[in-house]
């Protein structure tokens, strides 16, 4: 290991283990290396708890201040940071959460982390093309047939056993937080952005449904055989129809495509698919 | 390398945060440039994105980023280095530039900009990184002196020797921010005007300054409060020293304003001015 590498492992190992720090080797009066080295140390911690406040205002709410530092502290150990961007940082929360004990034990801060997490990823997920609202309206019968939807990147689906969103808005507009409510069945709901605005909605359990499908590029007659378990057969056809164009007038669609989906490709992304096929309707500006 | 088809961006310029983005785009406020932190836009849609390329729109934009970890001994991130390239090809930057540093080793990222050993070993490696990278953006790249809170034993040359030749074993420029002169001479006991006059003034491309902070007998390069008179004078000095270099306040903590920003900066170009006047007198 040459000196720089050795070094670096050395101050590394210092700010995310602890330790005396010796390895580093700083150059100071006797009793001084450890303030200098104490400087980085606390702003290693002082930055990181920064990122995570940012990210999750309504887990801080909910634990209180010394509890919510207690598990940074303990998050910030358990998953150093392996990107570049500090921005993604904080995304383990609510695995971390969920996984780790007392946390643990608090199944509702799993769904806490997660409702703030998701409005993130839909503020400032990558842009993308938007389907115009009556785009799909001509499509000629067959279309239907093969028909996959791309969805924007802003596009997020979370399922919620708590009711977090009653939570949030009394963040928001500064009230004590309401008693926690367990739903029965976990309630479907959806993050997006427009107009530079993110917004979130919770939806009906069939619409739900089809949108995990059409998210997971499954294709038209597969959402429909998905919304029989709700609706008569010959109710279906009417129901998936108006729930796309629904999706494509709220903005969650960027483009939608035809024909058979070439092997490989897990999902139907409008960009690629629009330069390598032929005969679709590509996304529309 | 030859020149470059972007905005030139001299002057004085502040950095875009986000509290300012309506300020900046509705009341267009006499500043020559603005600069962003790279990595905040880069794989970012929305309102970021959005707000870019409004304030592109009405003034020339440089990018700086804080990830590049120059001086790390891990190889160099060329999924960062594509995304970089990528917004510098959206934005046209006059400048791209990163720190003097290292920011994580063995893959993982400590969010810091953590000084070098200055020894030939780093002067090398740094070199060849920085090479490399300009090779890459196919541009030459800045490199900013950081504020820093301890040295190394096994140092073997002071860092103003070890910035100068770096920018010349790699033939690029550097950004030398005032204020990290100044808390790194506190905190270190060298006399920050030794350091300003070591810098190759031909390659001092830009200047950055912004306030500190007092902890015990330690200055912090905390970004949170107006720059004090000793790097005013200092500033006046780097003037007098490189010439008429392209200068920005950096804010980044207790962002007051963007008016307060903006008259902080009538101050920078009115101390530039005197400065180069009795610098010619
Ligand atoms: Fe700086």
């Amino acid at each position: 290991m040459s000196a720089l590498a050795g070094l670096q492992r050395g101050l590394s190992d210092f700010l995310l283990h602890g330790g005396d720090g010796c390895a580093v080797g700083v150059a100071a009066a006797p009793g001084e290396a450890g303030t200098r080295l104490g400087i980085y140390a606390n702003a290693y911690r002082l930055r990181l708890h920064e990122a995570l406040a940012t990210d999750y205002t309504l887990l801080a709410a909910w634990l209180g201040e010394a509890r919510f530092v207690q598990l940074l502290d303990e998050y910030i150990a358990a998953h150093p940071s392996h990107h570049f961007n500090i921005r993604w940082f904080g995304c383990r929360m609510a695995e971390f959460v969920a996984g780790s004990a007392p946390w643990s034990d608090e199944p509702i801060l799993a769904d806490l982390a997660e409702f703030e997490w998701a409005q993130g990823l839909s503020f400032d997920a990558p842009d993308g093309p938007l389907l115009e609202a009556g785009a799909v309206a001509g499509l000629p019968a067959v279309a239907w047939e093969t028909l996959r939807i791309s969805f924007h990147p802003a596009v997020h689906r979370r399922d919620f056993h708590w009711n977090v969103h009653e939570l949030w808005h009394a963040l928001l507009e500064g009230r004590p937080l309401p008693p926690p409510l367990e739903y029965v069945v976990p309630v479907p709901w959806l993050f997006w952005r427009r107009e530079r605005r993110s917004y979130y909605t919770s939806l009906d359990r069939d619409a739900a449904r089809a949108l995990d499908l059409a998210l997971d590029g499954a294709d038209f007659p597969a959402v429909c055989m998905a919304l029989r378990a709700w609706w008569p057969d010959d109710v279906v056809p009417e129901r998936a129809a108006s729930l796309l164009k629904s999706w494509v007038n709220e903005g969650f669609v960027s483009g939608i495509c035809l024909g058979a989906v070439p092997r490989g490709a897990a999902r139907c992304a409008a960009a690629s698919f629009r330069s390598r096929h032929s005969g679709e309707f590509g996304p529309a500006r | 390398m030859g020149t470059y088809n972007s905005l030139p961006a001299a002057g004085f310029g502040l950095g875009l945060r986000r509290q300012h983005y309506r300020d900046v785009v509705e009341t267009q406020p006499r500043v020559d440039w603005f600069e962003i932190i790279s990595e905040n836009y880069m794989e970012a849609g929305g309102r970021p994105r959005y707000y870019l390329e409004q304030v592109r729109a009405h003034y020339p934009v440089v990018m700086h980023g804080v990830s590049l970890s120059i001086g790390s001994v891990d190889p160099l991130n060329y999924d960062y280095l594509h995304k970089l390239r990528d917004l510098a090809a959206f934005v046209e930057p006059a400048r791209i530039s990163d720190h003097l540093c290292w920011t994580g080793v063995d893959h993982t990222n400590l969010h810091d900009l953590l000084p070098l050993p200055y020894t030939e070993e780093a002067l090398q490696h740094v070199a060849g990184r920085v090479s490399q990278v300009q090779e890459f953006l196919g541009r030459r790249l800045l490199l900013e002196n950081v504020s820093s809170y301890l040295s190394y034993a096994e140092s073997e040359m002071t860092e103003w020797d070890f910035l100068a030749e770096v920018a010349t074993r790699a033939d690029c420029h550097i950004l030398l921010d005032v204020n990290n002169v100044y808390v790194s001479a506190h905190n270190h006991g060298f006399d920050p005007r030794r350091y300003i006059k070591a810098m190759p003034a031909a390659r001092v491309q830009q200047i950055h300054l912004a306030g500190h902070s007092v902890a015990g007998a330690h200055l912090i390069d905390t970004h949170d409060a107006a720059i004090v008179d000793p790097v005013w004078d200092l500033y006046a000095y780097a003037v007098g020293q490189l010439g008429a270099v392209a200068t920005m306040i950096e804010r980044d903590d207790n962002i007051p304003p963007l008016a307060a920003l903006v008259q902080e900066l009538a101050l920078a170009r009115r101390i530039a001015a005197d400065a180069s006047h009795e610098c010619v007198a």
